[in-house]
């Protein structure tokens, strides 16, 4: 797993982070990432939408389980112009407790092949009291080219924070001490 | 930067088969992961794994979560024969499920096995569970099958090494 680059949000904030000129030489790709978002409104939490190559088309699907310390519950979505990280745990907003980010994961397998695009994430808000969200996603981008660019931005925030970052990283499979069969 | 994740073995199916095996399994280090990107043959399926060749019928444990869109349901049995890897989803003829495995300390000898699996099936669920193999041997050895209908021209499955 090697390191690609690194965003990270400056002084000001930035309306999204994006990871351009992906080169396809990988076999999957993670972000991992920590965010908070400007949402002022309502509510400590804030969720993110995943646009891959600046597609706005309605190809994007996802299956959503989340919990929230008493109660879980599951959300279906698409076809949509985005992936959402919905259900609002994809990053604190500036009503949570000062200096705490939601994190976690995206995972996109043949990232660079000629098949559809599923996705993975697992991620949390975090907020120091007894309301945080947490849960996971399955996503889909019925798109069968290959991904160069991912964009990240809030869902209901106009900015992401200072300090705010993700991290993107390419895997490469092979052959390194085992054997498989077929 | 040396990579804290290397790649062991992979396959990409050209023809239909009901498993991939992974054997000669080197036990240097501390955790495995598998990516599993399966397409069914015809209908649907069901991945399942085993390691190092054990079936039994009380061999595994698993307590699993899942969402469908419409509901949350979780559940767990003590006496499984195989770790089933994506909880209530099964993968189809479409690309559109991608599957982790995270298996811990595999090839310690003083601890049973501890399997988290991750499973994505856009269309269907997305789910988590974690399972034991009730073993202390190293895993030398793991099956990744296809239950119900076998895995498709296309499927990708890639083991790697997670050093400590």
């Amino acid at each position: 797993m090697k390191l690609i680059q690194t965003v990270t949000v400056g002084a000001g904030g930035a309306a999204s982070i994006d990871f351009t000129s992906i080169p396809g030489t990988y076999t999957d790709l993670m972000i991992v990432y920590s965010l908070r978002s400007n949402r002022s409104a309502s509510g400590t939490t804030d969720g993110a939408l995943i646009r891959f190559n600046g597609s706005s088309a309605a190809a994007y699907q996802t299956r959503t389980l989340a919990g929230n310390g008493s109660s879980a519950n599951s959300l279906a979505d698409g076809p949509s112009s985005t992936l959402g990280i919905y259900n609002y745990f994809g990053a604190t907003s500036d009503l949570a407790t000062a200096n705490t980010f939601g994190n976690g994961s995206i995972y996109i397998p043949n990232y660079a092949g000629s098949t559809n695009k599923s996705v993975s994430i697992d991620s949390v808000n975090e907020n120091n009291a007894t309301a945080t969200l947490g849960g996971i996603v399955a996503g889909l981008w019925a798109n069968t080219s290959a991904i160069t660019s991912i964009n990240l931005r809030p869902e209901a925030g106009t900015l992401y924070n200072q300090h705010s970052s993700a991290s993107l990283y390419g895997i490469l499979k092979g052959s390194g001490g085992a054997s498989v069969t077929p | 930067m040396p990579s804290a994740m290397t790649a062991l073995a992979t396959t990409t199916l050209a023809s239909a088969s009901a498993t991939v095996t992974f054997s000669s399994i080197p036990g240097t280090y501390r955790d495995l992961r598998l990516v599993i990107v399966p397409v069914a043959s015809t209908g649907t399926g069901d991945v399942k794994i085993n390691f190092n060749g054990d079936t039994g019928a009380s061999s595994y444990a698993q307590v699993y979560m899942y969402g469908n869109g419409s509901s949350a349901v979780s559940g767990s049995a003590t006496n499984f024969a195989t770790i089933y890897a994506s909880a209530g989803a099964t993968f189809t003829t479409a690309f559109e499920t991608v599957i982790t495995t995270d298996i811990f300390d595999y090839a310690q000898t003083d601890k049973h096995k501890t399997v988290l699996c991750r499973g994505n099936v856009a269309s269907i669920n997305t789910n988590a569970s974690a399972a034991r193999w009730v073993s202390t041997s190293a895993i030398t050895s793991i099956v990744v099958g296809a239950q119900t209908n076998n895995f498709g021209v296309g499927t990708v499955i890639s083991l790697y090494g997670v050093s400590a």
